[in-house]
């Protein structure tokens, strides 16, 4: 009794004390692309590269940024001084970055400064040493990754890989490599060629290796390509279907689907000892698995249902749970990062689309047009997804944001390019 | 062969007679053999019957004869067997005599063994007479002794018992002292209570009072407060056109990064200038990162400066703005 008293008259006593200050709630709020202004760097004639235009894609093709064209910027400071941010504001930017690339001791330091010029503040200042005009590109992708941490809290994953097959020739002139390049396209390097199919590469959790799939005179094996040494070593080449290799997240099991017993069924090997138990075992298809972040589950695509859908099983086997009831069909499911969502490639009127399905709430998003897009792949963070699609000379890649609002081609080089699979982050 | 010569000579008689009785049977059995046999014929004569009534007196004649024959036997026996008995009389005599004789000689050796023994018992007699004395005399003695310990243990008794009763009547002297002690010390502790009872009573009766005063202090507050907030609810309810601008401008300038968090809730302290300009936004409270904070603090900053109210009197120049993503959220 006396603590309810007091307790009322301690909350009376707060509210009459609240009379000088006016109590408001806001709720809701814009959440999307903060507003960035990227100015170009003050740089010599030397440096070719456009240090601020390689920010400012990198930043714009995340989805999380609406980037300020060079057009409508009113001034291009490069030091902190000269930032009028009262300008910037009525522009409706939040946030400018400057900076400037000199020559130093060894190669060149690029500097850069972030201002929150509603606050006023400068946020965040760095010199970063170039040793050498060809790390000029890898300087322009680090600082985007800072400003994305600083601006998102989450790490930016602009300096991360992306491995893909290309194939090129017809008949029996038609050849397959293995690429890897960086997140935005460039610098692409052939790590390996077959006159047989190459397929489904997929990535070590430490990034050093490449697991994928290649033929042999017609069979199948999977391949572990380490790519510091340019190693391989073939890990299963079974009797029938060796395929879909996906790493768990410890690094030290590859799920893969397999025939050899009777129809493809799933399997989890050991890489180390090569010891292998299998993991679903019905007469449908089971096929393209892929482990969830925490290493406990792993969907696959099934056609035990009549179509193939995607279903979730348990790490140690059991029975399987269908996720997927949208769409014909949905194929090639994977995890995001946070593992609350899937991406993958849904079939409805005749169209192969990328999709992301909440786990939580069974929310399908559709995020490509189609027609025949196939393979997706979340970056690390999990804010862009890329995938191939069929573009005007071919299959290319493209990435798409996750709210499906920003769609990117990627520059590349000829051919058909399929499978694209982005490499984890590293810090 | 150590026969008695009478025995014998019995043994004879007795064969004698024996012999003699079985010679007589003997002569008996042939004259009834010599019976003759008649064979009756039943005949109408007379003389037959004549002849028949002699036939029976001689058969009654010699029955008769039979008979007077056994009644000489039978004094004849009547002899001997008293003669018999004489003999057997006069044995009996003769060993009575013997008897007596033997009976005098038996008499005389016990009489000599019973003087030997009279003699002997004499002087056991004596002797346990003199023992007896002199058992006495011990007796005597010891009985004296008894009477002498008798009367010392009486004494030791009566001293013991005595001192039984000093200590009994010490302890009962003490039990008393002791419940007149404990008497005292419960009565103490009664007062005591009384007092501690009286005390607590006191302090009970000034913690209600004083918990009543407080309660007086508190209503009165309460009713300040109550007034106070009534006002307060009464200005706040002609501000809210004026918070409601202001919220709406915040909104609009609160712009925060894509696939952030969907529920935090928190608190930023703005202060205003009169005229709306905004000259701090501080987080008390934070969204849970600092790029949420920094959403919010930019939020109020890009809203300066903020609406007026129509009434200058409503104007604040401290706001608290509360920040959540969604109404649920709150």
């Amino acid at each position: 009794m006396k603590l309810i008293r007091l307790w009322l008259l301690a909350l009376l006593t707060v509210s009459g004390a609240a009379r000088a200050e006016l109590e408001i709630t806001v709720t809701g709020g814009t959440e999307g692309a903060l507003p960035i202004a990227i100015v170009p760097f003050s740089q010599g004639t030397d440096v070719t590269l456009d240090v601020a235009q390689v920010i400012d894609n990198d930043l714009a093709r995340s989805g999380r940024f609406r980037t300020l064209a060079r057009n409508d910027m009113l001034q291009k400071p490069t030091t902190p001084q000269q930032v009028d941010v009262q300008a910037w504001r009525t522009q409706g930017i939040d946030n400018v970055v400057i900076g400037q690339i000199a020559r130093a001791d060894s190669g060149y330091m690029a500097r850069f400064f972030l201002i929150d010029v509603v606050s006023g503040q400068q946020i965040l200042g760095f010199d970063i040493p170039v040793k050498g005009l060809d790390q000029m590109r890898y300087a322009a992708h680090q600082i985007a990754d800072l400003i994305y941490e600083k601006l998102l809290g989450i790490p930016g994953y602009f300096n991360t890989k992306i491995a893909y097959v290309s194939a090129s020739g017809l008949g029996y002139k038609r050849t397959f490599q293995l690429v890897v390049a960086d997140a935005d396209g460039w610098n692409p390097r052939v790590v390996a060629t077959s006159r047989e199919p190459l397929m489904s590469p997929t990535w070590s959790p430490d990034r050093l290796k490449l697991a994928y799939v290649g033929y042999e005179r017609g069979r199948s094996a999977i391949y572990l390509h380490d790519l510091a040494t340019g190693k391989v070593r073939s890990l299963i080449a079974e009797r029938g279907i060796n395929g879909s290799p996906a790493f768990s997240p410890d690094g030290r099991s590859l799920a893969l689907t397999l025939s050899f017993e009777s129809n493809p069924d799933i399997y989890v090997m050991d890489i180390a000892s090569g010891k292998r138990r299998r993991l679903t075992d019905h007469y449908g298809i089971d096929t393209e698995p892929s482990w969830s972040p925490d290493g406990t589950k792993l969907v696959f695509t099934s056609d035990r249902g009549g179509q193939p859908q995607i279903y979730e099983i348990s790490a140690q086997g059991g029975d399987p749970r269908r996720v997927t009831f949208e769409g014909r069909q949905n194929l090639r499911a994977s995890y995001a990062p946070d593992g609350r969502s899937l991406v993958m490639v849904n079939l409805e009127g005749g169209a192969y689309r990328i999709a992301t399905l909440d786990l939580a709430t069974g929310d399908m998003r559709i995020l490509s047009p189609g027609r025949l897009d196939e393979s997706p792949s979340f970056a690390p963070g999990g804010a862009v997804v890329i995938y191939a699609t069929q573009g005007s000379r071919g299959s290319e890649l493209a990435t798409v944001s996750i709210d499906g609002r920003v769609r990117q081609s990627l520059r590349q080089a000829s051919g058909d390019i399929r499978e694209p699979a982005w490499s984890p982050l590293v810090r | 062969m150590g026969l008695k010569p009478r025995y014998l000579i019995a043994a004879i008689v007795l064969h004698v007679l024996l012999f003699s009785l079985l010679f007589v049977s003997a002569l008996f059995t042939r004259k009834i053999v010599a019976l003759p046999v008649f064979e009756a014929v039943l005949v109408s004569d007379p003389s037959v019957e004549a002849q028949r009534q002699a036939e029976l007196e001689r058969e009654r004649e010699q029955q008769k004869r039979a008979q007077e024959q056994q009644e000489r036997e039978k004094a004849r026996q009547q002899v001997q067997e008293e003669q018999r008995q004489k003999e057997q009389e006069r044995k009996a005599e003769q060993q009575r005599k013997q008897q007596e004789q033997k009976q005098q000689q038996v008499e005389e050796a016990q009489k000599k063994i019973q003087e030997e023994k009279r003699k002997e018992q004499e002087r056991l007699r004596l002797e346990a007479d003199a023992e007896r004395k002199r058992q006495d005399d011990v007796k005597r003695k010891a009985e004296e002794e008894q009477r002498r310990q008798d009367e010392l243990k009486r004494k030791q008794e009566e001293e013991e018992k005595r001192k039984i009763e000093a200590e009994k009547k010490r302890i009962e002297d003490e039990k008393r002292r002791i419940e007149e002690e404990r008497q005292k010390q419960i009565e103490q502790e009664r007062q005591r209570q009384l007092d501690e009872e009286r005390k607590e009573l006191e302090r009970i009766k000034r913690a209600r009072e004083a918990e009543e005063q407080q309660r007086r202090n508190e209503l009165a507050q309460m009713a300040a407060a109550e007034d106070a907030a009534r006002a307060a609810a009464a200005r706040s309810a002609a501000q809210a056109p004026w918070t409601a601008a202001i919220v709406d401008k915040i909104r609009r300038n609160w712009q925060r990064p894509a696939s952030s968090a969907s529920r935090f809730n928190c608190l930023v302290r703005v202060e205003q200038l009169p005229n709306g300009e905004v000259t701090r936004a501080q987080v008390l409270r934070s969204c849970g990162n600092a790029v949420l904070d920094r959403s919010v603090e930019n939020a109020v900053i890009k809203a300066s400066p903020l609406p007026l109210p129509p009434d200058p009197s409503l104007f604040e120049r401290v706001l608290s703005v509360t920040f959540c993503p969604s109404q649920d959220a709150c």
